[in-house]
């Protein structure tokens, strides 16, 4: 049991290979902090890693410092041998603190498999072993999954000072549980001196070396002892997982706490939808984060205000369905046409937040974590279908920040692939020119320029609909206005409502156009539309008409003709030139029953009438009625 | 080719026009230049005007302006040879489209920059006052904008510069005005041209009426056509028709009176 671990360092091949710190610098230049990077790579390992395909995954990460006697073991035993320029040993020695973060992960399968990279691995067998410590960049084989890279795991070296982790899963072969432990490193390349002199990649693995040569996980008790040593997060005897301790993560002089809950933060702001992405919102993935033990408290989705607003967004994007004031939009391709994702959209008063500090600020802003969402909330959360959000995209401030949105674009399942192909190894965005397929750029091109649209619109203030006020009009409303203005009387604003009142001044509030008081104005309105006759050989215009009004009142109804010039009406006529005027009225029955008056006694609800008008040759005309109440009898 | 015009910007403008409304005409031919630092161009579309050109517009304007009496002022009759003159010279020398000569800029250059003098020459009101500001600045006052347009309207479809210039020259200022003043009918290309023609040929046939009496009945009637007929779109032939159609009847229907002088006759 006390024999230490053998130390593998990884020669070139002839043919080259990858150098260690090419691994490392295949996340790019990422935009987060490492803390967050290591907790979005992390989370999405252990989902793809998951047992049961709806969920049901559980992930945990613990903050603790060694002890003296630990790392005096420690350092015995695994790192007993150190390669060139990884310093893990003497650290491990030395008196200053020794943190140590580890990520693990439960209801996943574990790193299975072959331990050795060359080695075929049997129909239906998994390669997570190999695919975590050995290779660098592997395609995804997993439908939907939420890394596809295989690079991402640079993230858990860099998180180290050290750039060491160790690493002890349990999986399940068949047979029973199974257990590895191994350590691994990402040191700088070197090369070996004398004549013999060698190249190294920088590649480090501590585990037990087999018989050809090449080092292999511990297993079994001994891999459990170990896991045990650094730390040893509970695992029941039967349960599958995998546990990445980070050594010495590099909190660039932050405190433990305030890194650890800022990596709470981070796993909430880019994973809480997988805590309401189950059937009847229940979590697929639960989330825990620990400092020596002792519980963090993670915000809510439900209580943190940016997360709820959010909540609200994913469930109408994610249901494909508009619920609770969300507006859903489908968000298309043309050409290629397809269907892309769904946009869900909903605002909320600004005032709705209160003015409580939002959780991330309440935390001392000195810290690694720049968190994304800020109030007021203008974000719109992008994701695929493992409900990860990729990145917040921010669109316009609502105008005087009256109200907030938020937003979720989901990506279709269609079109899952070509974004899933966008993402960089850090998962962190879409980049249409990660693509090689043309269709492909333009679905990503499309849709975020569509979401950005989309969400512009939102945005924006609503337009006052000047048209399309149709029937209902605001005289009523205006009148009862009106009552609240203080110079006029109450009685004014009631007078054309009730009529006459005995009130003398009443007059005065009264609409000029009624006529006389309490007279009721006949409505007069056109039937169809006029047509042009003869008339004893001149050209005439017919417009058929109706008249409305309380039956039995009499009504006088004016034709108001004008000429018809370019610019308007004409109000000076040429000296000599014909003017329209009235031939006739014609009753329903086509009776004449007036010719050449302006005007005519028309009762009330009496049917279809028509005036002809006569049509100067050189005039276009045009012909106006108005109603006004008749003379009794 | 057209030929682009410098542009003095208005700001400039204003200061220059400020400076010259109430200075003598010595003063400003002295300061009058070709060219201003300030100008501008419109970017493409043209030859930018020589110095040469624009010396010989200015020296031309200029002769007109001596034969109506510059630098002493000129009569009502003086200016209105000088309008007829200058509108024709403008109308020669400055080629543009219309989209360049709405530019006030342009105009504003000729009066503030080029000609100042003659523009505190031609309004130079009675008694030595100020020039009103409007005849510098650009707009529908302006010195040369209005001449320039009123012969950009005036003009045939077809090119006969040799009609223009009898129309400019035939025509008193009330009557173009009554031309120009209707944008519903001046806009139309060849129309007020046509009229004008129709008008000169009316006010010989029809001797007993006033020219004035004859135009503003006939623009009454253009403007009842020009609601459902298209002018645009009828050739100048067809258009003609309708200008000595309407004359006669404005020359039917207007009251005979055989004491002409009981009109004023503003004309010429």
């Amino acid at each position: 049991m006390a024999v230490p671990l053998n130390l593998q360092s990884e020669l070139f091949s002839a043919t080259g290979g990858a150098a260690a710190e090419g691994v490392s610098n295949q996340l790019g230049r990422p935009r987060a902090d490492r803390f967050t990077l290591l907790v979005r790579e992390a989370v999405q390992n252990s989902w793809d890693a998951r047992i049961a395909p709806a969920g049901g995954v559980q992930f945990q990460i613990d903050g603790y410092l060694l002890d003296r006697d630990i790392r005096r073991t420690l350092a015995a035993r695994v790192f007993g041998s150190v390669p060139f320029a990884v310093d893990v040993q003497a650290r491990l020695l030395a008196d200053g603190d020794f943190p140590v973060i580890a990520v693990s992960d439960f209801g996943t399968r574990g790193l299975c498999g072959p331990t050795r990279g060359n080695v075929v691995p049997q129909p239906s067998e998994s390669t997570n072993f190999v695919d975590f410590m050995r290779y660098i960049g592997r395609p995804p084989n997993r439908a939907y999954a939420g890394g596809t890279y295989g690079f991402g795991k640079a993230a858990y070296f860099l998180a180290s000072s050290l750039k060491t982790i160790c690493v002890h899963t349990r999986f399940s072969n068949g047979r029973g549980i199974e257990s590895r432990f191994m350590a691994a490193a990402l040191g700088p390349q070197f090369e070996s001196q004398g004549s013999e002199g060698q190249r190294f990649t920088g590649r480090h693995w501590w585990g037990r070396l087999a018989q050809d040569g090449v080092v292999d996980p511990i297993l079994g008790a001994e891999a459990d002892a170990l896991a045990l040593l650094l730390g040893g997060v509970q695992r029941s005897p039967d349960a599958c997982g995998t546990t990445v301790y980070v050594l010495a993560p590099d909190f660039e002089g932050a405190a433990p706490q305030q890194v650890l809950s800022q990596m709470g933060r981070a796993i909430m702001d880019y994973f809480w939808p997988k805590l309401i992405d189950g059937p009847g919102h229940i979590p697929t993935m639960s989330f825990s984060v620990r400092c020596e033990g002792r519980e963090l408290p993670l915000p809510t989705v439900h209580e943190d205000p940016e997360l709820a607003l959010l909540a609200r967004a994913f469930a109408t994007a994610y249901a494909k369905a508009p619920s609770g004031g969300a507006v859903l939009e489908s968000i298309e391709s043309q050409r290629p046409k397809k269907l892309l994702g769904h946009l869900a959209l909903v605002r909320q008063p600004s005032a709705l937040m209160g003015s409580q500090p939002a959780a991330g600020e309440r935390d001392d802003g000195a810290g690694l974590y720049q968190r994304g969402l800020r109030r007021p909330l203008q974000h719109i959360a992008v994701m695929r279908a493992p409900n990860f959000v990729v990145k917040y995209l921010e669109g316009p401030l609502v105008p005087y920040e009256l109200a907030e949105y938020a937003g979720v674009f989901r990506v279709d399942a269609d079109a899952d692939a070509a974004f899933a192909r966008a993402e960089p190894p850090t998962h962190d965005d879409w980049i249409p020119d990660l693509l090689l397929d043309a269709s492909e750029k333009t679905y990503i091109r499309v849709a975020l320029r569509r979401v950005k649209e989309a969400v512009e619109v939102f945005a924006a203030p609503h337009t006052i609909e000047a048209s399309g006020a149709g029937a209902h009009s605001v005289a009523g409303f205006s009148r009862m206005l009106g009552a609240l203005v203080p110079s006029l009387s109450p009685d004014a604003a009631g007078a054309a409502r009730n009529g006459p009142t005995t009130s003398k001044g009443a007059g005065a509030g009264g609409r000029s156009g009624t006529g006389r008081k309490g007279a009721v104005t006949p409505q007069v309105s056109f039937v169809g539309e006029p047509a042009i006759e003869l008339i004893d050989g001149i050209a005439v215009m017919v417009a058929r008409f109706e008249t409305s009004g309380p039956d039995g009142t009499p009504a006088r109804v004016f034709v108001l003709p004008k000429v018809v010039i370019a610019d308007g009406f004409e109000s000076d006529p040429p000296e000599g030139a014909q003017q329209p005027r009235v031939i006739r009225w014609v009753d329903p029955t086509g009776t004449i029953v007036a010719a050449g008056a302006v005007s005519c006694e028309i009762p009330v609800n009496s049917g279809t009438w028509a005036v002809a008008v006569s049509i100067p040759p050189d005039a276009m005309i045009s012909v106006a009625l108005k109603a006004e109440a008749g003379v009794q009898g | 080719m057209v030929t682009l015009f410098p542009q003095l910007p208005h700001h400039i403008a204003l200061q220059l026009a400020d400076a010259a409304r109430a200075a003598s005409i010595p003063s400003l031919a002295g300061t009058a230049s070709v060219e201003h630092p300030a100008c501008e161009y419109t970017p493409t579309g043209g030859a930018r005007a020589t110095v040469a050109a624009l010396s010989r517009l200015r020296s031309d304007l200029l002769r007109l302006a001596a034969t109506a009496g510059y630098p002493n002022s000129a009569s009502q009759q003086q200016a209105a040879a000088f309008d007829a003159e200058a509108s024709i010279v403008l109308a020669q020398q400055m080629r543009m489209a219309p989209a360049e000569a709405i530019k006030g800029g342009v105009w504003e250059f000729l009066s503030c920059v080029l000609l100042p003098d003659v523009v505190r020459w031609r309004f130079g009101g009675a008694d030595n006052a100020a020039t009103p500001l409007e005849r510098f600045a650009a707009g529908r006052r302006n010195v040369f904008q209005r001449l320039w347009w009123r012969a950009f309207h005036l003009a045939p479809r077809s090119p006969g510069a040799s009609q223009l210039a009898e129309l400019l020259r035939a025509l008193g200022e009330d009557e173009l005005v009554q031309l120009m003043e209707r944008p519903s009918l001046a806009g139309i290309e060849g129309l007020p041209g046509s009229i004008a023609a129709g008008l000169l040929t009316a006010s010989q046939t029809y001797s007993d009426l006033t020219r004035r009496q004859l135009i503003r009945e006939a623009q009454k009637r253009f403007l009842r056509l020009s609601s459902f007929l298209s002018f645009e779109s009828i050739a100048s032939g067809e258009i003609d028709r309708h200008v000595k159609s309407v004359f006669e009847q404005v020359a039917a229907s207007l009251p005979r009176q055989n004491s002409e002088s009981a009109l004023g006759h503003r004309d010429g």
